[in-house]
């Protein structure tokens, strides 16, 4: 049996889909099924958590939590007739969400909803730890700077935006996993864009006073 | 929240069906604004097409791995239990029952001396309802309890030698003994109660 060279999992798992991985995890304890499934989806699961997190060390837990969850409960709770990466980003997506929620619980301050953002205090709050506070991923540039304007926007608009992009997750199920309308989650991709627009121009703007 | 606007996204992600799509199309081609509004959101979704993934650290990835490889070991030593608790139970109650023949045989021979040494002849004890007959030839003595099955039916069976053919008889005549003619058939009707009597000379 040929072997991948860099995690020595055998280049047949690679062929299969993730649903086959999972069974063979589930019924045989195949680790090398699981480690194959992890390396198809942890940098898209882990890229997700630390949109939305912002800071290294927090991303790092909410990794290890959102996993070690999915390994307890896989045997029980997973359905394997849904999709297992959806099953695994809706855990990711409520470790990150309780994660931000607590955080905004110490905080004894009035919300306060400003119209012309559509946001509340706690959208505009920094995360715990914002970027630049904390150690930095060393990231490209660009990835840096869209980083930065997307932890701007409001947690709701940045959860759609994410998991559109690192899933390509239709809509629908984005709408299922947020537990609203599909036509509320195409309306906060609409805002986040909206915002996102903003936020270039703002800073094209203040880069060609600088010049 | 416009849901026309809100199709631009349907639109720009690819996320309608094709007379959707044509329908759209048609209006983006009446509506100035629309094809604005549809074009800078084009714009800015291209522009995240640079965001690109972060790889979770190495250390991070193993204790995942290790935490999995622990749950098969836990699954494992879960399974192996269980048979071994299988294994105790079934060894546990096949020595009870083991035992209980062995009690059962050594409380027949107990009392198949105690009434050789007290009655050498066929006999017949009355123990509440039931009859013990004790069988004796040549020196050899059994007791033969009948007991009442969960249909009043009586069973009573034991090994006989040729020889004690009339102590089976002198039994059965007694068993007949016990019977009581029927007058009334009405009370037939009202109480029905059967006697069945068995018995083998084997």
């Amino acid at each position: 049996m040929r072997l991948n060279k860099s995690d020595n999992i055998p280049v047949n798992y690679e062929k299969m889909k993730d649903r086959e991985l999972v069974h063979l995890f589930r019924k045989k304890d195949d680790q090398l099924a699981f480690q194959e499934l992890m390396n198809r989806h942890q940098a898209k699961i882990y890229s997700y958590i630390y949109s939305m997190i912002q800071n290294r060390e927090t991303a790092n837990d909410i990794f290890q939590e959102t996993f070690t969850k999915v390994i307890t409960k896989m045997d029980d709770t997973y359905n394997e007739q849904g999709k297992w990466i959806a099953w695994v980003m809706r855990i990711a997506h409520n470790a990150t969400i309780d994660h931000i929620r607590k955080q905004k619980r110490f905080v004894d301050v009035k919300s306060s909803y400003d119209e012309g953002s559509k946001t509340d205090f706690y959208d505009r709050l920094p995360d715990e730890d914002s970027p630049g506070q904390q150690e930095k991923l060393e990231l490209d540039e660009s990835t840096s700077s869209l980083l930065k304007h997307i932890a701007n926007l409001p947690e709701e608009q940045r959860t759609v935006v994410m998991l559109r992009h690192y899933y390509e997750m239709p809509f629908k199920e984005i709408a299922e996993i947020t537990d609203v309308s599909i036509n509320t989650a195409l309306g906060r991709m609409r805002y986040a864009l909206i915002n996102l627009r903003k936020m270039f121009d703002e800073e094209h703007e203040k880069e060609s006073k600088y010049l | 929240m416009s849901k026309i606007e809100n199709r631009c996204i349907a639109y720009i992600y690819n996320e309608m069906d094709p007379s959707e799509r044509l329908e759209f199309e048609r209006e983006l081609q009446k509506d100035e604004d629309l094809l604005i509004e549809l074009e800078t959101l084009k714009r800015t979704a291209g522009c995240l097409n640079g965001l690109r993934c972060i790889e979770p650290p190495e250390f991070v990835i193993d204790h995942v791995k290790i935490k999995a490889e622990s749950k098969t070991v836990k699954k494992k030593d879960t399974v192996s239990y269980k048979y071994l608790f299988a294994s105790a139970a079934i060894t546990l109650f096949a020595v009870m029952v083991y035992g209980v023949v062995i009690l059962q045989d050594q409380q027949q021979a107990d009392s198949a001396d105690t009434v050789s040494s007290s009655t050498p002849e066929s006999s017949f004890s009355s123990v509440g309802n039931i009859t013990a007959v004790s069988v004796g030839s040549g020196g050899e003595t059994d007791e033969v309890t009948p007991w009442v099955d969960h249909d009043e039916v009586i069973h009573f069976h034991e090994r006989f030698n040729r020889g004690s053919v009339a102590s089976v008889d002198s039994m059965f005549n007694h068993s007949l003994k016990k019977l009581t003619r029927i007058n009334s058939s009405g009370t037939v009707q009202q109480v029905q109660q059967q006697i069945h009597l068995t018995g083998g000379n084997r």
